[in-house]
């Protein structure tokens, strides 16, 4: 339903040109939680924002129903707004702090004309703000950000972009800023979206584990660039790009009996420079042969639901 | 390669910004006037000047400023005259205004360089005693005087100070003619002269870094508290370096930079900056000249004057640009 | 709401801000309660004591001890034979022929001398001219009325009601015999002398009117009771000027004045700032380069040189006959002021728009005003505040500035002229007029340190992007 084709986003800073979306393809389906992961500086974030068309890319289009949605005027662009949402890293940026959280939630609902009277907009608001947990509402409604905490503030950051009955959401790392102790909940909140309500959310994290317990698909992102996507199983049971090895060593398992194969996955302290026109990540690679520093791979398909750009397959 | 940029933009920048002024006064000094229907020639030529006629004069000023010609070709003309210091000649002096500004200028700098010198250094000094003993009895003092100085009207503290030490307790000399005048009605010579002058300006000197030491204190401060709570002062601490190293050494050098351009401003504005204190001490320098200028509505020395003021604002701004690297590194990367 | 007044009112200088602010503010407003003098700067309102005159509570202190206040009495007469009350202010005196008759009329002064020494009466003579009055004080020989003018005796009509107004402002040798009797170099300096020959000291002095009849027959004169009256040298709350005009009536009237054009030029000054500044930063491209530069230039040209420059060449073209001076100041000030607001309205756009919540707002479907209206001005009012705060001492400063230097308004008080004023008499022949020098240079430095931690409060409680340390 939305999709992305050869997305590039360029940032230039003084005479350095940083490739933050190099030629990226990405979809959601319906009733699909797309995971995305990958390191600080991989461009997942620029992703979520040019799918939303809150960064212009260089080229490329996003279709949104078949719809670019870079194109979209008047009415459309104001129903594509309504439909896609988006829910950031840090609660406590995202929202104006001066306002209550009632005027935070209500915010989309005036600026859509949803509804039609004062008692309405309170209705609306207030269910909302059960939907994700937030009771007693009314209490809530009635305080300032600086008096939530972090997960709170979160969950009225959801509650903002659930007002508006969207068919898409962009969850740029919704849960990173968050305690451990109460991710799970957040995280549950989008898991019962999905199934409840059927909305699309593209999941951007830098912590793979945490797709393993919502993802239906991960995309892994690297400088730029997709270097691998499949399905959360297949991915996370069989990584094959050696940074995708690495992401998931490198996460903490409680049982460390299953830890020991992992364990061998190395990243080599980055010797040399990138070259410019190799693989992106052979400085990095302990399995690098010379074909990777010459040319780039491309995406290919290993399986129907498992692709992996790296010359190692 | 951005420092080389940096530099051509920073030129770029002062050129047009004098490019600005010398328009800006050609609508104060010719526009202006010609609007409300008073011939800008007449403004600029005194009754009589070395003997000259009033008919001559005006021809000789038509032909260097074109005050004959339309707006947009007397501009050029304007323009030529300005960027060569042709400025005319004082209605009230009767003498070229540039031999008046040159004559000048050294009294207001040698008024203006010892009090930037000696208020920086009382800045700094009191900023290091604020900076170690922050939110205490004297920190909260000094800084509170410091805020003082901004308010304080430095034309009404001038006059209280003059009468003080000038008239009442006759410890410095209060005129100028007096004090570089020797017993017998000569004019000193000599160290004599510069001595007497010295005295003379002492008072005025040591007022000037009173009132214009808070500003770079109040920098300087909150600059070095700042650091202070940083992290790169913390490890400096972790790695166990001696407070006072620390604040000597690390803090001084970093917090400086902004007390540094602060200095460079006011030697931008250093003509213009003095007007009430040349005005309360009666010391001929450039801004007393202007205030003349004013009171007695001398078109061409008014706008010499202010030419000439803003012109070495722009210069000194530019120098300040292009030393402005070497102290921080930053700016490089900007 | 509620959080935002207490955390104001917990601040120590916010509370000494709102105290000085609303002092000033109440004197401004009072003014035409607080003083019947509402511009001390006439003639007509000139001269309400002696000039330099102390304020009259500095009498506490010994060494203003003996300054006598402003005086005025109505005198009554000692009891005497030939002496009677017709009413309540005159009497009826009835001289022998040849004889005469001294009214005498207890003056109990307890100060030093006075400036000055009124004394008015009405008398009507009898309507012979065989008679001769003449006025005493301290036992000189004041004034002479005579139906026979010879200086320096003054004519007096007969059997008419005269008014007789003896003031030793306007004596000479020619209507006062004391002047006549002094030392022909001493003459001029008589007005100035006078008040110290006539009540030198305190202690009980007679005013005495002598009337003579000089014809045959007894004779009937009427006197009013005189009304005494001096100008003193202690005077009201803050005393007066060079020109015996009340201080505190200037410093009421200036701080009317300067609040008034601080305010007004302040408003303006924000105005223009948030304008440009926001046009610049949230506009951005173009809009921002050039109004970027336009504020740099308006900021490195040197202020006040500028401010005087236009200053005389609008005098000079004349505008200012068409255009009232006050208001042409305050225009000239706030054109010259707007590029630092402007500089930080700027700067303060540029980080709110590039903050996620105004993306965010973005991603919801509001368009670019609602976000300015909604999101950006309203983060921006603690600054503005701040702003406005910080630009009252600064326009204060600059006018003063002005009019400290005779270029700015004469005409009628502000804190600036008086200063201007002030500072220019003090020499050492005129002393240290501390009353005169001091308040005006206080108000400014009271009123500017107050709008400074004002706006500071503001700032601090208003901006809460600020609060956090971002």
């Amino acid at each position: 339903m939305i999709e992305g084709k050869d997305l590039r986003v360029y940032f230039k800073s003084r005479d350095i040109v940083v490739k933050a979306l190099d030629g990226v393809n990405v979809s959601v389906k319906d009733r699909e939680i797309v995971g995305i992961v990958g390191e600080s500086g991989s461009g997942k974030t620029t992703l979520g924002r040019t799918i939303l068309n809150l960064q212009k890319p260089l080229s490329g289009e996003v279709l949104w129903n078949g719809k670019n949605v870079f194109k979209l005027k008047g009415k459309e662009e104001k129903e594509f707004r309504r439909q896609n949402q988006i829910i950031y890293q840090n609660p406590y940026e995202a929202v104006d702090i001066r306002l209550k959280v009632y005027d935070i939630v209500a915010e989309g609902l005036r600026v859509h004309n949803i509804p039609k009277d004062k008692e309405e907009e309170s209705k609306i608001v207030m269910e909302t703000l059960r939907d994700v947990g937030l009771t007693p509402e009314d209490e809530y409604a009635k305080s300032l950000p600086n008096q939530l905490s972090g997960g709170q503030l979160q969950r009225v950051a959801i509650a903002r972009a659930l007002v508006l009955n969207p068919s898409f959401i962009v969850a740029d790392e919704p849960v990173s800023m968050l305690d451990m102790s109460i991710r799970a909940g957040v995280l549950d909140i989008f898991k019962r979206l999905r199934d409840e309500r059927g909305i699309s959310i593209m999941m951007i994290t830098h912590d793979i584990s945490t797709l393993g317990y919502v993802a239906d698909r991960i995309y892994v992102m690297y400088q730029g660039k997709v270097i691998e996507h499949g399905s959360t199983d297949a991915v996370l049971d069989k990584p094959l790009h050696p940074y995708t090895q690495a992401l998931i060593s490198a996460v903490p398992i409680p049982d460390p009996s299953g830890r020991t194969s992992l364990f061998s996955i190395k990243v080599k302290e980055e010797m040399e420079p990138y070259n410019g026109k190799g693989c992106r990540y052979y400085p990095r690679c302990p399995f690098a042969m010379a074909s990777c520093r010459e040319k780039e791979p491309n995406l290919s398909g290993v399986s129907s639901d498992h692709y992996v750009a790296c010359f190692l397959y | 390669m951005s420092l080389l940029r940096y530099l051509t933009k920073r030129i770029a920048e002062r050129i047009a910004l004098l490019f600005g002024i010398i328009i800006f006064n050609f609508i104060i000094f010719q526009v202006l006037p010609t609007i409300y229907g008073v011939n800008p020639a007449e403004l600029y030529v005194p009754l009589t000047y070395k003997g000259l006629p009033r008919s001559e004069l005006v021809q000789a000023l038509d032909n260097q400023f074109g005050l004959n010609l339309p707006l947009d070709e007397r501009f050029f003309v304007y323009m030529k005259s300005l960027l060569t210091f042709h400025l005319g000649i004082s209605m009230s002096y009767q003498q070229p205004v540039i031999s008046l500004i040159e004559a000048r200028f050294p009294v207001t700098a040698l008024l203006v360089i010892p009090s930037l010198i000696l208020s920086t250094i009382l800045a700094i000094v009191l900023g290091l005693y604020s900076i170690s003993r922050q939110g205490k009895v004297g920190d909260v003092a000094v800084s509170f005087t410091s805020i003082m100085t901004y308010f304080i009207p430095a034309f009404w503290l001038g006059e209280i100070v003059l009468y003080f030490f000038g008239f009442y307790l006759r410890i410095f000399p209060t005129n100028l003619a007096e004090a570089i005048t020797s017993s017998n009605g000569h004019t000193l010579v000599g160290v004599a002269y510069w001595v007497d002058l010295l005295k003379f300006l002492t008072l005025p000197i040591l007022f000037i870094t009173v009132i214009s030491y808070g500003v770079r204190n109040i920098l300087f401060r909150n600059n070095g508290v700042e650091l202070m709570g940083s992290n790169f002062v913390n490890y400096l601490r972790a790695r166990g370096i001696d407070d006072r190293k620390i604040l000597y050494k690390h803090i001084t050098r970093n917090a400086v930079i902004p007390v540094v351009t602060r200095v460079g401003i006011d030697i931008a504005f250093l003509f213009a900056g003095v007007v009430f204190i040349e005005d309360i001490f009666n010391i001929p320098g450039l801004g007393r000249l202007l205030v003349r200028g004013a009171e007695n509505l001398d078109v061409p020395l008014l706008g010499g004057d202010f030419y000439i003021i803003s012109l070495f604002a722009v210069i000194i701004l530019l120098a300040l640009d292009l030393i402005y690297p070497l102290i921080d590194p930053r700016v490089k990367y900007e | 709401m509620n959080k935002v007044i207490r955390d104001l009112l917990s601040r120590k200088t916010f509370i000494f801000s709102i105290v000085v602010i609303l002092f000033f503010a109440a004197i401004a407003l009072l003014a035409p309660v607080l003083t019947s003098y509402n511009n001390p700067y006439q003639v007509s309102q000139q001269f309400v004591a002696a000039p330099y005159a102390v304020p009259a509570w500095a009498t506490i202190f010994p060494q203003y001890h003996d300054l006598p206040p402003d005086v005025r009495l109505t005198l009554t007469p000692v009891s005497a034979s030939g002496v009677t009350p017709v009413n309540s202010s005159f009497v009826k005196i009835t001289v022998p022929a040849g004889g005469e008759v001294n009214v005498s009329y207890p003056i109990r002064w307890n100060w030093s001398s006075p400036y000055n020494v009124i004394l008015s009466f009405i008398l009507v003579p009898p309507a012979t001219s065989d008679f001769n009055v003449n006025l005493y004080m301290n036992n000189i020989n004041i004034m002479e009325l005579s139906p026979v003018p010879i200086p320096p005796a003054v004519s007096v009509t007969l059997g008419k009601p005269n008014s007789i107004t003896f003031s030793s402002q306007t004596i000479n040798p020619s209507n006062s015999p004391y002047v006549n009797s002094l030392p022909f170099q001493d003459q001029p300096l008589a007005s100035l002398e006078f008040p110290k020959a006539v009540l030198p000291r305190p202690g009980m002095y007679y005013l005495v009117i002598s009337l003579q009849n000089t014809g045959n027959s007894p004779e009937t004169f009427l006197l009013s009771n005189p009304h005494y009256t001096s100008l003193g040298y202690a005077y009201g709350r803050l005393g007066t000027d060079d020109n015996g005009g009340s201080v505190f009536s200037e410093f009421v009237y200036g701080a009317r004045f300067d609040l008034y054009l601080a305010l007004v030029a302040s408003v303006l000054i924000i105005g223009i700032g948030l304008i440009i500044g926001l046009l610049a930063g949230y506009v951005g491209g173009f809009t921002d380069l050039t109004l970027n530069a336009l504020t740099d230039f308006f900021l490195l040209i040197p202020g006040l040189p500028l401010l005087i420059v236009l200053i005389s060449i609008f005098d000079l073209t004349g505008v200012i006959v068409n255009v009232n001076k006050a208001v042409l100041i305050l225009l000239i000030i706030s054109f010259l002021s707007w590029p630092g607001t402007a500089k930080i309205i700027r700067g303060q756009t540029l980080s709110l728009r590039s903050r996620t919540f105004v993306e965010a707002s973005r991603a919801l479907g509001e368009g670019k005003l609602r976000i300015l209206f909604r999101h950006i001005v309203p983060n921006l009012m603690g600054i503005l505040f701040a702003q406005l705060a910080y630009d009252v001492p600064g326009v204060i400063l600059a006018e003063s500035g002005l009019d400290f230097l005779g270029l700015g308004i004469i005409g009628f008080p502000t804190w600036g002229n008086m200063l201007g004023f002030a500072t220019n008499d003090l020499s050492f022949a005129n002393g240290f007029a501390w009353w005169w020098v001091l308040p005006p240079g206080i108000g400014i430095i009271l009123l500017s340190t107050a709008f400074y931690y004002f706006g500071t409060a503001m700032l601090d409680v208003l901006s809460p992007y600020k609060l956090r340390g971002e």
